[in-house]
């Protein structure tokens, strides 16, 4: 396994943080000599300002995006994993549907949103909905792999203790596929974002996809950029948390050999 | 203590078992009317060329793979499927990694659902027979191999199965470590009743264990010679310096080389 590091003390990423300096300043400056208009790319400094006026506006929207793709993410994680369980456990209903979700991974799911608007109405359903149906596909596909990857031998010596398929699913399979459920539920995670905010661009009243729209109806580009900041933010932070689920995860089921 | 019919007396009996692996283009005849029994007790070690079916012969006693025609018999009852008292040993040990070593030698009352608290003792005892006392709470990857294979003796040998099915446990392992763990066996093997099938490349490991040696021809495998180990239990590791067992490996070699020609 890749993630057998040995216990490397905490850093901080110097690196990467010498480079968002970097472009910040570039950005600065760029905006400042040579004079771009505000409303095409606005300064930094007008960017940090839009934040703190509009700090409670912004906390109340990021409310319901954060409430909207974490609880997207967390239905889709645990969909995606009884998806997968399902079809590794029924050839049948692996054979019916695993063609399918694979055409659906190529599928360009976003452009489905405004079907969602069809069926379930403008507001949280539809947008919940869009949000769950664009996240699941990664958790299913990858928990399937990870099933499907449980080593031989392993699965034959649960079988010599007399072990059924439940249990060796159970005992072998599941533990296998841990890393492979965390992969998928990382990409999950910022879909879950992705599908909350184009949900909220097409199908909400409130959160900030909605207000990206509001404010660039008045032109308001600055705020665009808060709110985009604001997005960023609440995706890493729930990127944070599965990769904080991961660590302990390994810790429980770490399959180092 | 009433007495057994003779056939229950058996431990496992192949009558006539032969083996076809429906592979394509044309079908592979691995095992080839195999009839053999291993009496109540008896350990027997298998010898034979590479790729000749010894453990297609193996995993048919397990239970893991169906005869393509014959019967196997086990204490007097066809057998159908995995055995509840037969312990496997396979050629690496697969442990599970995410288990410490006490819940890996556990295994298998996991699986049969036996409450921890029966077997925990049993456990216990050989685990610190084998000599990884203190390892209890070790995962697999803080083994050596030798010590990983120990575990896996332990988790054969966990439910007290009255038969253990080896299948070359020991090849993955290095000259020294391989013959220690010859000794390991040998020193369980002093105090049950266990019967034991084992198969080996080492002739040293077949004459030092066993109390009989089946070498099988080329494939498909028959058994084409047997000779019964003429040393008496108890036998120490000291056993195998001797001259009389350098004979008797020297014998089997030959019959060996003649079986190969
Ligand atoms: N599941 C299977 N499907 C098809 N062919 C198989 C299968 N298992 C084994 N064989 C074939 O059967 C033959 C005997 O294999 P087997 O593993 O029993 O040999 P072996 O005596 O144990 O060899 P070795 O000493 O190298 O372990 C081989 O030619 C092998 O390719
Ligand atoms: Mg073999």
């Amino acid at each position: 396994m890749s993630g057998a590091t040995l216990a490397a003390p905490a850093r901080l990423p110097w690196l990467p943080l010498a480079i968002g300096v970097l472009v910040l300043l570039a950005w600065d400056s760029a905006v400042r000599f040579a004079h771009v208009p505000q409303v095409l790319l606005p300064s930094p400094g007008s960017v940090a300002s839009s934040l703190w006026q509009a700090a409670p506006v912004l906390a109340r929207h990021a409310l319901a995006t954060g409430g909207a793709a974490c609880g997207a993410f967390l239905v889709a994680v645990a969909a995606g994993m009884v998806l997968a369980a399902v079809m590794m456990l029924s050839p049948l209903l692996n054979r019916l549907l695993y063609p399918n979700l694979l055409l659906f991974q190529l599928l360009p799911k976003v452009a489905l949103g405004p079907l969602f608007v069809v069926w379930l109405g403008i507001g949280l359903p539809s947008l919940f909905a869009f949000a769950v149906f664009v996240s699941v596909f990664p958790v299913a596909v990858g928990t399937l792999a990870g099933l499907r990857a449980a080593d031989p031998n392993q699965l034959r010596m649960c079988r010599a203790a007399g072990g059924n398929a439940w249990q060796a699913f159970w005992h072998v399979r599941l533990p296998t596929s841990m890393p492979y459920v965390f992969a998928g539920a990382k990409v999950a995670a910022t879909m879950a974002f992705t599908g909350a905010t184009v949900g909220e661009f097409i199908s909400a009243n409130a959160g900030l996809g909605y207000m990206v729209m509001q404010a660039q109806a008045r032109s308001d580009t600055p705020l665009i950029f808060a709110a985009l900041a604001v997005l960023c933010l609440l995706g890493a932070a729930l990127y944070g948390a599965v990769g904080l689920a991961e660590t302990a995860a390994r810790r429980r089921w770490g399959t180092r050999r | 203590m009433p007495e057994a019919p003779t056939l229950v007396a058996d431990a496992i009996r192949f009558d006539a078992v032969g083996k076809t692996f429906p592979t394509r283009p044309v079908p592979l005849r691995a095992v080839e009317s195999v009839s053999f029994t291993v009496r109540r007790g008896e350990f027997v070690a298998i010898l034979g060329p590479s790729g000749c079916g010894k453990s297609t012969l193996l995993m048919m006693a397990a239970g893991l793979e169906v005869p393509s025609e014959g019967r196997l018999e086990r204490g007097g009852v066809e057998l159908v499927g995995p055995h509840r008292q037969t312990g496997v040993m396979f050629q690496d040990a697969t442990l599970l990694p995410w288990l410490s070593v006490l819940d890996n030698v556990l295994f298998p009352a996991t699986i049969r659902r036996i409450p921890r608290a029966k077997v925990l003792d049993q456990a216990m005892r050989l685990i610190g027979t084998v000599g990884l006392k203190g390892f209890e709470g070790a995962r697999p990857h803080e083994l050596s191999g030798g010590m990983r294979q120990r575990a896996a003796i332990c988790r054969a040998l966990v439910l007290d199965p009255d038969l253990i099915l080896m299948d070359e446990p020991f090849s993955a392992l290095d000259a020294i470590t391989r013959d220690e763990m010859g000794d390991v066996l040998l020193d369980l093997w002093q105090h049950t009743q266990k019967s034991a099938i084992f198969v080996t490349h080492s002739i040293r490991e077949a004459v030092l264990l066993a109390d009989r040696v089946l070498v099988m021809s080329r494939r498909p495998a028959t058994v084409a010679e047997e000779l019964v180990v003429p040393f008496p239990r108890p036998r120490a590791p000291a056993l195998a310096d001797s001259a009389e067992f350098g004979a008797v490996v020297a014998h089997l070699r030959g019959v060996i080389a003649r079986n190969m020609a």
